[in-house]
């Protein structure tokens, strides 16, 4: 087989193939007697009407058909031989009929060839941080706010009160606009967005109160007046309590105390895993520079653009978004994106990682309790985002393995050592370890 | 030339006749055999050695409208079959089918 690189850029190439004069006659001859077995045409029966009526008719068309069935074998062994892996359907941009071999002239996308660096040995932070009692006290009122009672109240005494406020917005010249049906505005003054500069304002007025009150933010004069105040009751942590929020496990306000001491430092653990995927990501993308195919990062990016239109569609309504105006900020991400799966599947390949069964049983059996462990690998198996899910895992876990892991806080200062201020004695930073 | 002889007529049997050096073509009727003969040989450089024609009769048509049944009838066609001297030949592959 013959062929000529053309051109090559990035990854897409040009490239030419020789069709022998004598393959493309007998390719076309075939194509002229297959249309003549079902060539319907006025004045013949079917299937008797002569080649040259055929030729003559339908020539042009035949013949490109002969030539592109002879370049789609040809093009099929050179992309065996040559190793080559599409990215998108390539297509015949030139044929040239005068002289043997006729010539075809193939453009396609492939998919980039990535050369490994050495990815064992990255630097990698570990962000740890200790859940102290200030932020379980807080959790747990949390846990207090969201399951408290409500009672209508006089007089605002703390910050856990709602206030039902009438707002009147007020001109330039500080006249207030009147309105026959005022807006309604209701705030939870222990809520972190609330102004602080309402909650001080408000404290220790009763129903009735008149105020003016300037939105920073908007810059609008606003005169405000309370309607109705509610006084939020917080339950007590008494064993019922405790009881109702643990399904009934614990009961006593220590243990509570540990159990969200636990799922809070689950969740610094988690975000300390997030973290550190990230680097593994920016190192290798970082180390790695190869082109990447447009047509894959266009298809990446719009699927990007759908998700992002759904989510605003889900917060805001219905919103005119047009991908052509945000396509360069979706191409950036989509394209680390696409460089990112290249990456994980060259080394996923050259490590031979694979999703064995314990992986599979590790991570899938507590979610799919009623199944027997043939039926949940075939689950897995059978969806190629829950088996990629595993594998990435996989890799995370392989190359951190690897790498030199520096134990720092959340903010990047280094920790002297991974377990500072565990104490060894307590459950919980027994779990942690 | 072209008042004279409308297009050949290329269908299978047509397509047959051709092997013998014979050919059809859809004539205007007012054509005689004279001006076919001649016509055939400018327009196709060959010798004719003999024209037979024959008419068509257009065929009976028939039609529901609001103004009730309306009868009429196609054109009437003429076709000629010329013989060509031995061992002259026409390329005819174009023009529209249908005897």
């Amino acid at each position: 087989m013959e062929y000529k690189i053309v051109s090559e850029e990035g990854c897409l190439r040009t490239v030419e193939f020789g069709v022998s004069l004598e393959d493309y006659n007998k390719e076309f001859n075939a194509a002229i007697k297959q249309a003549q077995a079902y060539a319907n045409l006025p004045g013949f029966r079917k299937g008797k009407v002569p080649a040259n009526i055929i030729k003559q008719r339908f020539g042009d068309s035949l013949e490109l058909e002969a030539i592109e069935k002879l370049a789609n074998d040809i093009f099929k062994s050179y992309t065996t031989d040559e190793n080559v892996k599409l990215a998108e359907q390539p297509s015949i941009i030139d044929i040239n009929k005068d002289g043997d071999p006729i010539t075809v002239k193939i453009r396609f996308e492939m998919f980039p060839n990535v050369e490994l660096k050495n990815f064992k040995g990255l630097l990698i932070d570990e962000p740890y941080h200790q859940v102290n009692e200030e932020e379980i006290d807080h959790s747990i009122l949390h846990i207090q706010i969201d399951n408290s009672t409500q009672e209508e109240a006089e007089e605002i005494t703390d910050e856990f009160f709602a206030v039902e406020m009438e707002v009147f917005q007020k001109n330039e010249d500080g006249s207030v606009i009147d309105h026959p049906n005022p807006p309604i505005d209701r705030v939870f003054l222990h809520d972190h967005h609330v102004d602080p500069e309402i909650v001080t304002l408000l404290m220790n007025q009763k129903v009735g109160y008149e105020f003016d009150y300037t939105n920073k933010d908007q810059n609008k004069d606003f005169k405000l007046k309370i309607k109705a105040i509610s006084k939020y009751i917080l339950p007590e942590l008494t064993p019922e309590f405790i009881k109702s929020q643990t399904e009934d496990r614990l009961e006593s306000v220590s243990e509570f105390r540990d159990e969200i001491n636990f799922s809070l430092q689950e969740k610094w653990h988690q975000n300390a895993e997030e973290a550190m995927r990230n680097q593994v990501i920016d190192k290798l993308l970082e180390m790695h520079d190869f082109p990447v195919p447009t047509s894959t990062v266009l298809n990446v990016a719009q699927s990007m653009f759908e998700d992002y239109k759904k989510r605003m569609k889900q917060y805001y309504g219905s919103m005119k978004l047009n991908f052509e105006e945000m396509k360069d900020k979706f191409m950036v991400d989509a394209t680390q994106a696409v460089k990112w799966e290249f990456i994980r599947d060259a080394i996923l390949e050259q490590e031979k990682i694979e999703v064995e069964d314990y992986d599979i049983e590790n991570q899938f059996s507590q979610f799919l309790g009623g199944m027997d462990a043939a039926q949940i690998k075939k689950v897995v198996m059978d969806n190629p985002n829950l088996k990629m899910q595993l594998l990435s895992q996989k890799l995370f876990e392989y190359i951190i393995d690897f790498a030199e892991v520096r134990s720092v806080d959340f903010n990047g200062n280094p920790l002297e050592t991974p377990s500072m201020g565990i104490e060894e004695d307590t459950p919980v930073a027994e779990e942690v370890k | 030339m072209l008042d004279i002889i409308k297009r050949p007529i290329i269908t299978e049997k047509a397509m047959k006749l051709g092997e013998n050096g014979q050919y059809v073509f859809e004539v205007y009727p007012e054509a005689n055999k004279i001006q076919i003969k001649k016509a055939i040989e400018d327009l196709f450089e060959v010798n004719v050695v003999s024209v037979r024609t024959l008419n068509v009769k257009g065929k009976s048509k028939m039609r529901m409208t609001k103004r009730g049944i309306m009868k009429g009838r196609t054109a009437l066609k003429k076709k000629a079959y010329i013989t060509l001297k031995q061992g002259q030949t026409i390329e005819l592959v174009t023009g529209a089918a249908g005897e």
